[in-house]
């Protein structure tokens, strides 16, 4: 898990791709050996232990998919359905998501750091310990979800819901907002100024 | 390698696993709680606690101590010469430690506590209380402050953008992350 591969062609230091020895530009037909590792076995998508940074996934299906110890830095998913998807110690930053549904999915000890969202959802989701730093999101529904120990510090937020949330030790220190809602959701639980851990 | 984050409600802190692919001895970092979950990922992947790490002494990151030296007999690496009454190998910077499969390198980042140490494994770092997603650990007064500030800056900073920090408390980061996006590490001393 986490092994550090660089691209083998010379000159490139970007990171290798699982089952490549080279980076998603140097590695020949990058999009067909991607969609290898995405064809549901069994029924069941399971993406474990594996380095895709920079990789492109559209219209795609992942419901329900099996995601730990992977590195997915800088790629892009637009109209993803992720929806009941267990993300677990997974590197997410730097990346962009736009309408991508992660309804009822099950995100832990997670990095979306740097990454933007745009139309995405996040309902009925366990986000438990997920580092959102710095993200830049816009129309997203976290409604009925647990944020539990989640940071958004520095983040930009514009027409974000988070209705209905628990945000017990959530972090929102130097988050700009426009029209966010926290109706019904334990802000008095949360952090909203910086202070040492 | 296998690798495993575990989270205790009692100190609100991670304890991490991390042994090899086929199993065998097994480091244990910050064991904050010695709990079923733990014990599972453990006996699971067929690992054997050989090692204990430790940030620092405080006991959030200990108190799983005890009872997992009653099940394991494992050696303790801490920067100080016991913990909790158990002798530890006293590790200061210096030479890389070999435990088992992994090569683990020791920096010294005082400031949180005196005792506070970082322990690099290949890519991946585990800082304790010293350097959090977005944040950095408590300090007794404006001295132990620019300590902590100091080593963070001039020791780990420098490790390379996609280092991946797994910290004693909350989510995951990367050395990269923090520069970006962590106010406190451009606090003045």
């Amino acid at each position: 898990m986490f092994a550090h591969r660089q691209c083998a062609e010379k000159g490139c230091n970007r990171p290798a791709l699982s089952g490549s020895s080279a980076c998603i530009v140097h590695t020949p037909a990058a999009a067909q050996h991607v969609a290898g590792l995405l064809t549901r076995k069994g029924g069941d998508i399971i993406l474990r232990d594996l380095d895709l940074p920079g990789i492109r996934i559209e219209d795609a299906d992942l419901s329900g998919a099996d995601i730990s110890g992977c590195r997915l830095t800088a790629s892009t998913f637009v109209r993803v359905k992720l929806t009941s998807a267990r993300i677990h110690l997974s590197f997410l930053d730097r990346a962009t998501f736009e309408d991508c549904d992660f309804s009822g999915a099950s995100l832990q000890n997670s990095v979306f750091a740097g990454s933007r969202l745009l139309g995405c959802s996040f309902q009925d989701c366990e986000i438990v310990q997920v580092n959102f730093l710095g993200i830049q999101g816009e129309r997203i529904r976290f409604d009925h979800s647990n944020l539990y120990g989640s940071r958004f510090i520095g983040a930009v937020l514009e027409s974000v819901s988070m209705r209905d949330c628990n945000l017990t030790r959530t972090h929102f220190d130097r988050m700009h907002r426009d029209a966010v809602d926290f109706r019904s959701s334990n802000t008095n639980e949360a952090v909203f100024e910086e202070q040492p851990a | 390698m296998k690798f495993f984050s575990l989270f205790s409600r009692l100190g609100f802190s991670n304890t991490y696993l991390v042994g090899p692919d086929e199993g065998g001895d097994a480091i244990l970092v910050d064991p904050g709680v010695f709990d079923a979950p733990l014990l599972q990922a453990i006996e699971e992947n067929r690992l054997y606690v050989r090692s204990i790490l430790i940030t620092h002494a405080h006991n959030a990151h200990i108190n799983g101590i005890r009872s997992l030296l009653k099940v394991y007999d494992a050696e303790i690496y801490a920067n100080q010469p016991s913990v909790l009454d158990f002798p530890a190998h006293h590790v200061q910077e210096g030479p890389i430690l070999r435990l088992g499969d992994f090569s683990v390198r020791v920096i010294e980042t005082p400031g949180h506590s005196i005792d506070s140490l970082c322990f690099l494994i290949d890519h991946i770092l585990f800082t304790g209380d010293t350097l959090s997603a977005g944040g950095t650990g408590s300090t007794r007064d404006g001295f132990a402050r620019g300590l902590l500030l100091e080593s963070v800056r001039r020791k780990l900073l420098p490790l390379g953008d996609e280092v991946l920090i797994f910290p004693g408390h909350g989510p995951p980061t990367k050395i990269g992350i923090e520069k970006l996006y962590n106010s406190q590490l451009g606090e003045k001393l």
